[in-house]
């Protein structure tokens, strides 16, 4: 279960809102790359891991996950609150002000929902590390396409530049996950079965299924 | 199909885990280092012929937490401390890291950090654990990692305990309604408010 902690993993402190800006970094927020999708991606394929060092890669990046769309929403936040009729308006924001006014709401830059079909939880290890991997480098070049409109305002780059070094190191840690997984099947041939549905390995209290 | 084609480059950050690793590795054994023995100069020290102190033997079996090197004797220097020749010291015995830091400043005067220092140092020394439990995720048999986590997950301990003290607790654990009129986990700020309070 989760405990909440008051504070940012990384403080955001906008002093100057900006719808522009606010509509285009809510990809990261409910885009499809977006911390939502990764949180739950994550938290969704840890139950099918066949061992608990993947278990625990996938639980404890997952968390992080949340934490970091506490922190992609707060920025949305701080760049929308007290925005002027006009401001909201020249900005392109207007559907989105008559329908959440400047409440923080989970869609992508082009205004498509929230939507779990971006994601997959396969079911084979194998493939959802692979999934994994790919996704902290789409949310990495998200970041990369955003901080090249941001470079120039250092309260909003900061944190975000933050947000893109952590993609990276979750990125390693999966490729790491997925060596361990790999070590453990059969290395002539990595798809002769589906260990967490053809052979089920379940982690006893004997066992501690990540070291052999 | 080759194995190595199937590998995504890492840029070989960390070592994965091996085939043949073993998590049961001996458990850790060190005892304390024991200190070296203060050597005599009669130069400075007038009244070396006394036989040197002994220095206090550590027991690793009693208390297997020590990890610490036994603090050194201070030596005993006339100039400064006339009545030398009295018997030295005995120098404070080793307590556990955790319990040591754990004890909570109880500052009486007031905050000396404001409170976006007290968090500033919050975030880095949470940060460094958040960090080490992702590599040691992948990493568990590494003790080295092990001692990180170890010396930051105590720091973080104590400055959660000390913050709440002067400015509201940030985990539940740490709201003491003991020292406040009122339920402050929901009055202090919260942290997507910004600024500085």
């Amino acid at each position: 279960m989760w405990n909440y902690e008051k504070r940012l993993q990384y403080p955001v402190n906008i002093t100057t809102p900006n719808a522009k800006l606010a509509q285009f970094i809510m990809s990261q927020y409910g885009g499809p790359d977006g911390e939502i999708n990764a949180s739950l991606r994550y938290l969704s394929q840890r139950f099918t891991m066949p061992n608990r060092v993947a278990m625990g890669v996938l639980n404890d990046i997952g968390t992080e996950e949340l934490a970091h769309l506490e922190m992609v929403s707060t920025i949305i936040h701080q760049l929308t609150r007290g925005l002027s009729m006009e401001e909201i308006e020249k900005a392109g924001l207007g559907p989105y002000y008559i329908d959440h006014t400047v409440a923080v709401w989970p869609q992508s830059a082009a205004g498509i929902p929230v939507n779990a079909c971006e994601f997959q939880s396969k079911g084979d290890p194998v493939t959802d590390l692979f999934e994994d991997l790919a996704a902290e480098q789409k949310a990495r070049s998200t970041y990369d396409n955003i901080l090249r409109v941001v470079n120039n305002i250092p309260e909003i780059a900061d944190p975000i530049r933050f947000l893109r070094a952590r993609e990276i190191v979750h990125f390693q840690r999966f490729g790491e996950a997925l060596n361990v997984v790999q070590d453990q099947l059969n290395s002539k041939n990595f798809y002769a079965f589906n260990p967490s549905f053809d052979k089920p390995a379940f982690c006893s209290c004997e066992n501690e299924c990540g070291c052999s | 199909m080759n194995r190595s084609m199937c590998q995504p480059n890492y840029g070989g950050y960390g070592r994965p885990m091996q085939r043949g690793d073993s998590c049961r590795q001996p458990m850790y054994t060190g005892g304390c280092p024991m200190p070296k023995p203060e050597s005599c100069h009669p130069a400075q020290r007038p009244e070396c012929g006394r036989p040197m102190p002994k220095p206090e033997s550590c027991r690793p079996a009693q208390r297997p937490e020590c990890g610490r090197p036994m603090p050194k004797p201070e030596p005993c220097r006339p100039a400064q401390r006339p009545e030398c020749g009295r018997p030295m010291p005995k120098p404070e015995p080793c307590r556990p890291v955790r319990e040591a830091e754990r004890e909570c400043s109880a500052c009486k005067e007031g905050p000396i950090y404001t409170r976006s220092q007290m968090l500033q140092y919050i975030n880095e020394v949470s940060f460094a654990v958040n960090d080490i439990l992702l590599y040691l995720d992948t990493h568990p048999c590494d003790r080295e990692a092990m001692k990180y986590y170890d010396k930051y997950v105590a720091k973080r301990e104590k400055a959660l305990c000390d913050f709440a003290k002067f400015y509201g607790p940030l985990t539940v654990d740490t709201a003491d309604t003991a020292q406040s009129e009122h339920w402050e986990w929901v009055l202090q700020p919260w942290p997507w408010e910004g600024g500085d309070c």
